[in-house]
């Protein structure tokens, strides 16, 4: 097994849990995500995202979720994984929603978790690049203690639904975000879903 | 909903030596591997052509992707040819954002697919 059944769920009063207004635990079974879906449909659209905006939203926590069942938990279906949706108002692009994905499999190398080369026809291993393509900000992290990883998704209203009709203009370079010690980012620029180095 | 739990429906028909798959409902982690079964009963009967009907489908994740292209080398590897018809936008987009669209014979809908 990869992971500790022993490891504790997200502390409600951890930075990343404290203000979600929704928490789900499933176990990694990919049965469960057509509900995270409809789920993830439905808050979207409850709070204001249009239907593109939504469409990514969904489409990147079920990758998201798929990659931990798949890859951190290797197909396991006792794992333990924990989804957390916080709705901000402040922030320098306005409103938004905040997820924070969090699981107790082995921890893995932060800088290895990029996209992979899209000019290799195979299948596999484009959920990543779709992640960070779709979504504003995707963040992985070591959760704390020593085990499991926390992947924090950020969408906001004003952002534009460009890559996903106009994904041959966006630039597919993910390998130059930056790593840090404890996390992997890849927090985009204000003007929009490419925008920054990533040349959309 | 079929009887491993999967939403999702695939309807295999055939029009002479052109097998047309259709799947029905999203197209997850979960349910992918009924689509990837439909379309390997779909190469046993050694079509000229397999036409994947999408229009019944809203929503593809990667896994549904990786299905396809996978469908693809074998139909390839089989003497046959791969058609996509039908694709709603938002699956279009997931493509587009992987950079698979110019890999696939793509076509507006069924009539169009059985054409090219």
């Amino acid at each position: 097994m990869n992971h500790t059944p022993a490891a504790p769920p997200p502390a409600i009063d951890s930075d990343a849990h404290h203000d979600a207004e929704v928490r789900i635990e499933l176990l990694s079974k990919p049965v469960y995500l057509c509900a995270v879906r409809d789920f993830m449909r439905q808050v979207c659209r409850r709070h204001g995202f249009h239907d593109d905006q939504t469409a990514q939203i969904v489409l990147a926590v079920d990758e998201a979720l798929a990659n931990v069942m798949k890859h951190g938990y290797a197909n396991h279906a006792d794992g333990h994984i924990w989804l957390a949706i916080s709705p901000f108002a402040q922030s320098q692009r306005g409103p938004g929603l905040r997820i924070v994905i969090e699981d107790t499999a082995k921890q893995v190398d932060l800088a290895s978790i990029k996209s992979r080369d899209l000019a290799e026809v195979r299948p596999g291993g484009l959920g990543v690049h779709i992640i960070k393509q779709v979504m504003d900000e995707a963040t992985y992290a070591h959760r704390e203690g020593g085990v499991g990883m926390r992947l924090t998704l950020v969408k906001h209203l004003s952002s534009p639904a460009v890559c996903a009709t106009q994904g041959d203009k966006c630039s597919t370079d993910m390998t130059s975000d930056s790593a840090s010690k404890n996390s992997a980012s890849n927090n985009k620029a204000d003007n929009g879903c490419c925008g920054g180095s990533h040349g959309c | 909903m079929a009887a491993d739990g999967s939403a999702m429906h695939v309807a295999l028909t055939y029009k002479g030596a052109v097998a047309i798959a259709a799947p029905s409902g999203d197209i997850g982690t979960h349910e992918a591997p009924a689509l990837r079964t439909a379309i390997r009963e779909a190469l046993d009967k050694k079509p000229t052509k397999i036409i994947v009907d999408l229009s019944g489908v809203p929503y593809m994740a990667t896994a549904g992707l990786a299905t396809l292209v996978e469908a693809m080398n074998l139909t390839r590897k089989a003497g046959s040819t791969l058609v996509l018809a039908g694709m709603h936008e938002r699956v279009k987009a997931v493509f587009d954002i992987s950079r698979l669209t110019g890999l696939f014979k793509i076509a507006p809908d069924i009539a169009a697919a059985e054409s090219m």
